[in-house]
C-alpha cells in the first residue's frame, strides 16, 4: 500500500498535474478569502470553505480520472496486478496517494484562518471543523472518483462520469427541496435507480443478460409493491436522497458542528466505494 | 517449479485456452511457440495472475498465483506484450518502483538496480524520462522491471516484437544470458527465434498444447519421417529389388525420370542415416546414383503440421457454419503466418535458417 501511494504522490508530484491541482485549489479558495474576509472583513471562515465546494466539481474528476483507467489504458496495471501486492493494498494506495495530493492543498488552507487573526477575533476552531469537513467530502469524493475510473479504461469518460455523479450529489439538496413525498414520485425515483443499478451491474459484470434479469426483477417487485402497498413508497425516496445528499454534512461542519454522525457518514461512503472499486478491479480479472 | 493444471480462459463461447497441462523446471529456456490468436498471452496473463483462468490453476512453488499472491509472485518477472513502464519516470524511478513492488528490501534496492541496468546495458541512461526512450528501450526497462528482485522464473511476452535486427540479436543473446541463472519462458510466433534459444518448445494451437517436447526431440521424434530423395539409373522393378535389401526403409515410391532413370522418394523408420548403405547397396548391383537430397524435417515443418491438424481435424465434428467459417479462415492465416514469419525472422537476424536441402548432401550427383 505504501509503494502504490508513493509512486502515485510522486507522479503528480514530479508531473504539472499535482501542482495544478494545488495551485487551482488554492486560487479559488484565495478569490473567496480576499473577498469575505481581506476585503469585507467578515470574520467566519467557513464562507470560503462552503463557497469552493464546486471545487470538487473540477478538482476531484481530474484528480482521479487517471487512477486506474490511465493504468490499464497505458497497460501498467499489469505490472502491479502481476506483482506481490495485493487488489488491496493497490487500491488503498492509489486513494491515500490522491488524499495526500489533496492534503497538501488543505494544508496550505490551513494556513488562512492565523491571517485572519490579524485583523480581529475569529472562532479558530469553527474554521477549522470547516475545514475538516471540506478534506472529508473530498476523501468521499476521491474514492467515488476512483471507483469510477476503476470501470473503464478511457480516463477521459472517467472525468465525465465522475463530474456527473458529483454534480448530482451536489444538486442532491436542490432536488429534494423540490420533489414531493408522493408514492408516485418515490415510485419514479425507484424506477430510474433500478434501471441505473442494472447499468452498473452490466458495466461489472458485463454480462447483459444478469444485468436485464436483475433490472427487470427489481422493477417488477417495485411495481407490484406500488399497485399493492402505495403507502409504504411515501416519502421513502426522501430517506434515500438524505443518504446521497453529501454537501449537507458538510453544511453542518461549516456551522462549526463537529458531529461524529456526520464524520463517519464521509469516512463511510469512502469505505464503500473503496470496496466497491477492490471488487471492480478483481472482477477485471475474470473478464 | 511452476505447475500449469487443467488452465482453461473462455471468452463467452470463444475458448482462448483449453485445459492446458504442463510443468516447468528449473534453469532453462522454454517457449510458446504458436500463430496469432493460439493463447500464448492469454496463458502468460492466467500463469502471471493478471488474469484469472475459468478453469484450473497454475502453482508457483506450490502456491497457487491467485489466492497467494505473496508468495507465488515473487519468484515471477513478467515483461508483458507492451512493456507496463511508466512514461513520466526516469529509468531509475522506474527500476525503484519495480524494486518496492517486488519487496526487495531498502538496503539491497541501489545495488540491484544497478546490476540489472548493467545486464541490460540501459545504465549510462538512467536518468533519462521512459517517455524519451526508443521502443527498444524501453523494451530493455521491461525487461530490466522483470529482472528486479531476482526472480528465480522470468516470464517474456514476445521479447522481440517491433524491435529492429540488431535489437533481436541483442535482446535473443540476453535472453540465452538469463537462461543461465533463471528459467525462462518466452512467447514468440517466430519458429527461428524458438528453435534458437529455446531448450523446450510448447507449440499451442487453438488454446490446446499440439507438441510439448525438447527442441531436439521434437525434431527427433519427426525424424522418421525423414526422407532421401534419389535418382538411380535403373528401370523400376531392378530399384524394387535393391530396396528390397534395406530393412531400414518404412515406405518407397518410384517414379520413371526420363528414359532409363527412376526418380524413387525413401521414407526411413528410425534416425538411422542411410545414405552410405544406400550407395554401397547400389554400387554392388553396379547401379550409378545420379542424385541423392537428404529432406531435413524442421522445427517449420513440425509446427505447419501440428498447428494444421487441430483446425482440419474441428469443422468435421462442428456443425455450425459460422464456427467452420472462422476455422477455415484461421487455418489460412495460420498458414500465411507460418510461410511469413520464416523468412521474415532469417532476414531479420541476417542468418539463413535450417534449409530443407543441405548443400553438402548433393554428394550423389558425383
Amino acid at each position: 500500500m505504501k509503494t502504490i501511494a508513493k509512486k502515485e504522490i510522486r507522479t503528480y508530484m514530479t508531473t504539472m498535474s499535482g501542482y495544478v491541482l494545488i495551485a487551482f485549489m488554492l486560487f479559488a479558495v484565495g478569490i473567496y478569502f480576499t473577498a469575505y474576509h481581506l476585503a469585507q472583513g467578515y470574520p467566519k471562515f467557513s464562507a470560503t470553505m462552503s463557497s469552493c465546494e464546486f471545487m470538487f466539481l473540477i478538482i476531484i474528476p481530474i484528480l482521479t480520472m487517471r487512477s486506474l483507467a490511465g493504468e490499464e489504458r497505458q497497460k501498467t496495471d499489469q505490472m502491479l496486478l502481476t506483482s506481490p501486492l495485493s487488489i488491496r493494498d493497490i487500491v488503498l494506495g492509489k486513494f491515500f496517494g490522491m488524499l495526500a495530493v489533496f492534503a497538501i492543498a488543505i494544508g496550505i488552507v490551513c494556513l488562512y484562518p492565523p491571517i485572519l487573526t490579524l485583523y480581529g477575533t475569529v472562532n479558530l476552531r469553527a474554521a477549522y471543523v470547516a475545514i475538516l469537513g471540506y478534506f472529508l467530502m473530498g476523501a468521499a469524493c476521491i474514492a467515488i472518483g476512483l471507483f469510477i475510473s476503476s470501470l473503464t479504461s478511457n480516463p477521459v469518460i472517467a472525468a465525465v462520469i465522475t463530474f456527473g455523479v458529483i454534480f448530482l450529489l451536489y444538486m442532491m439538496s436542490g432536488i429534494k427541496s423540490i420533489s414531493d413525498s408522493t408514492a408516485f414520485t418515490s415510485y419514479i425515483a425507484y424506477f430510474a435507480i433500478i434501471v441505473a443499478l442494472a447499468i452498473l451491474i452490466f458495466v461489472l459484470m458485463k454480462d447483459a443478460m444478469t444485468a436485464l434479469i436483475a433490472g427487470a426483477a427489481g422493477e417488477a417487485a417495485i411495481t407490484v409493491l406500488y399497485f399493492k402497498n402505495p403507502t409504504g413508497l411515501e416519502g421513502s425516496v426522501q430517506t434515500i436522497m438524505d443518504a446521497l445528499d453529501i454537501t449537507s454534512r458538510f453544511t453542518d461542519f461549516a456551522d462549526g458542528v463537529l458531529d461524529l454522525k456526520n464524520v463517519i457518514y464521509y469516512i463511510g461512503v469512502a469505505a464503500l466505494f473503496l470496496v466497491l472499486t477492490i471488487f471492480s478491479v478483481g472482477k477485471r480479472r475474470w473478464n | 517449479m511452476i505447475e500449469v493444471k487443467d488452465l482453461t480462459k473462455k471468452y463467452g463461447d470463444h475458448t482462448a485456452v483449453d485445459h492446458l497441462n504442463f510443468q516447468i523446471g528449473k534453469g532453462r529456456v522454454y517457449g510458446f511457440l504458436g500463430p496469432n490468436g493460439a493463447g500464448k498471452t492469454t496463458t502468460m496473463n492466467m500463469m502471471t495472475g493478471y488474469i484469472a483462468p475459468t478453469e484450473g490453476t497454475c502453482l508457483i512453488d506450490g502456491h497457487d498465483v491467485l489466492e497467494e499472491p505473496e508468495e507465488a509472485r515473487r519468484n515471477i518477472g513478467y515483461l508483458p506484450e507492451i512493456p507496463p513502464v511508466y512514461m513520466d519516470m526516469t529509468i531509475s524511478e522506474y527500476l525503484d518502483l519495480a524494486a518496492d513492488l517486488k519487496k526487495v528490501p531498502k538496503a539491497e534496492k541501489k545495488q540491484m538496480a544497478e546490476e540489472v541496468m548493467q545486464k541490460v546495458q540501459i545504465a549510462d541512461m538512467q536518468g533519462r524520462l521512459i517517455k524519451h526512450l526508443s521502443k527498444g528501450y524501453r523494451q530493455r526497462v521491461g525487461l530490466a522491471q522483470a529482472l528486479m528482485g531476482k526472480p528465480e522464473t522470468i516470464i517474456l511476452d514476445e521479447p522481440t516484437v517491433g524491435l529492429d535486427p540488431r535489437q533481436i540479436i541483442e535482446i535473443r543473446d540476453l535472453i540465452r544470458e538469463l537462461g543461465k541463472e533463471h528459467t525462462v519462458i518466452l512467447s514468440s510466433h517466430i519458429l527461428s527465434e524458438v528453435s534458437e534459444i529455446c531448450d523446450y518448445v510448447m507449440i499451442l494451437s487453438h488454446g490446446k498444447m499440439v507438441a510439448n517436447d525438447t527442441t531436439e526431440n521434437l525434431a527427433k521424434i519427426m525424424q522418421g519421417q525423414n526422407s532421401l530423395e534419389l535418382t538411380l539409373r535403373a528401370d523400376a522393378d531392378r530399384t524394387e529389388a535393391m530396396l528390397a535389401g534395406i530393412p531400414q526403409i518404412s515406405s518407397h515410391t518410384i517414379r520413371p525420370h526420363g528414359e532409363d532413370a527412376v526418380d524413387v522418394t525413401l521414407k526411413m523408420a528410425g534416425s538411422d542415416d542411410l545414405r552410405e548403405k544406400i550407395f554401397y547397396t547400389c554400387a554392388a548391383s553396379q547401379c550409378p546414383i545420379l542424385r541423392m537430397d537428404y529432406t531435413h524435417v524442421s522445427l517449420e515443418d513440425i509446427f505447419l503440421e501440428v498447428t494444421e491438424d487441430a483446425p482440419a481435424a474441428k469443422p468435421e465434428t462442428d456443425a455450425d457454419d459460422a464456427a467452420k467459417a472462422g476455422d477455415a479462415a484461421e487455418t489460412a492465416e495460420t498458414k500465411a503466418a507460418a510461410e511469413a514469419e520464416p523468412a521474415k525472422a532469417a532476414e531479420d537476424t541476417g542468418a539463413a535458417e535450417n534449409e530443407t536441402v543441405p548443400a553438402a548432401d548433393e554428394e550423389g550427383d558425383r
